[in-house]
């Protein structure tokens, strides 16, 4: 009972983050899961994925709600990003993911201090180019799903920062549109760990209810947050996930 | 949600009910785990396809937007994005 009520408040605790930052979630749950529960990271990573999928089907609809989700961007950085992720886990076997582990983590540092220093842009910066920027973006977004599909990290991480920093899309579209591709990426994942029966069925539910719950939760005060929080925020979990990259990629190398 | 085009406001619906689906669906199999119960694992394995089945209904309305709205570009992208999510998990299934 305690362990079923743990997996639920671990599933609560992703979403609302999640939900609220417009990313997966997988940065609690994974490490929850592994470090608290001493779950093998093989059977984590699914669970894990199941959670992300689900907590961007009820996050989402909250910033869609409120007109935070621009479609016409979220759909070719989406296809974008599930490209990438393909080209990205069919080369696993060919690239040493080391110098992939470490590429990331000096991309994302590099992001975490642009994105404490990046602006909110005007509507009419936003217009300008739109078109240029948003094909730019997408080849990013190729690369970034290319990298994160190499070392197993999610969309949100990357594309975030990405629409923030290039389109220049407010913050809180930047999270709404983010909450709603990381859906779709993860559901590629999640298929193939279904259907190779990866998905650890006993501890997959209490942490989706969890999530369904706290991602609901994690929209709606995600629509409602300041932008100066959500920089911070970001900018810690930026940082995290860069100083985790360098040292796994670091103790492979050495 | 009332400045919202109807296709996307359909898509906001759709969600919603969804979200409700899915509650009860994963705490009625969080409960048969609790209990042990021999379906527990079939609730969830087919809780999880229905979570996919439903990231593709979103596409397609998704889709059905952007036709209403005569954006070719942006349908033929869509339906692309369904077609990657398909070949993705064939391709992954292939190579592991």
């Amino acid at each position: 009972m305690t362990a079923i009520l743990a997996y639920v408040g671990c599933g609560i605790l992703a979403g609302l983050f999640g939900g609220y930052l417009g990313l997966g979630g997988g940065i609690i749950i994974v490490p929850f899961l592994t470090l608290a529960m001493g779950i093998d990271i093989k059977e984590a990573v699914p669970v894990s994925m199941a959670a992300i999928v689900v907590n961007s089907l009820s996050a989402s609809s909250e910033y869609m709600k409120k007109g935070m989700v621009d479609v016409e961007i979220m759909v070719p950085l989406a296809l974008a990003m599930v490209l990438g992720m393909i080209l990205g886990s069919s080369a696993l076997y060919f690239v040493p993911p080391q110098y992939v582990r470490l590429l990331l983590s000096a991309v994302l540092l590099y992001t975490a201090v642009s994105l404490l220093q990046g602006q909110e842009k005007p509507k009419e910066h936003v217009e300008r180019n739109r078109r240029s920027r948003l094909l730019l973006c997408c080849f990013l977004a190729f690369f970034g799903g290319t990298m994160g599909g190499l070392v197993g990290v999610g969309g949100g991480i990357i594309l975030v920062p990405l629409m923030f920093l290039l389109i220049g899309l407010p913050l809180s579209t930047a999270r709404g549109t983010s909450s709603f591709i990381v859906g779709f990426s993860g559901a590629a994942s999640l298929g193939v760990y279904l259907l190779s029966g990866l998905v650890n069925l006993t501890v997959a539910p209490p942490v989706m209810l969890g999530t369904v719950i706290g991602g609901k939760l994690g929209g709606k005060l995600g629509a409602l947050a300041k932008p100066r929080l959500v920089k911070i925020l970001l900018f810690i979990v930026l940082i995290w996930v860069s100083y985790k990259l360098a040292s796994a990629g670091l103790r492979e190398l050495l | 949600m009332s400045g919202l085009p109807a296709r996307l406001t359909a898509l906001v619906a759709f969600d919603h009910w969804s979200w409700l689906f899915f509650i009860v669906w994963f705490a009625t199999a969080t409960v048969l785990t609790f209990l042990g119960s021999a379906v527990s694992a079939s609730v969830t394995y087919w809780g999880i396809v229905i979570v996919l089945v439903d990231n593709v209904m979103r596409l397609f309305i998704l889709g059905a937007y952007f036709r209403s709205e005569r954006k070719p570009t942006y349908f033929r992208l869509t339906s692309l994005l369904i077609f990657a999510l398909v070949v993705s998990i064939l391709v992954q299934l292939w190579v592991h």
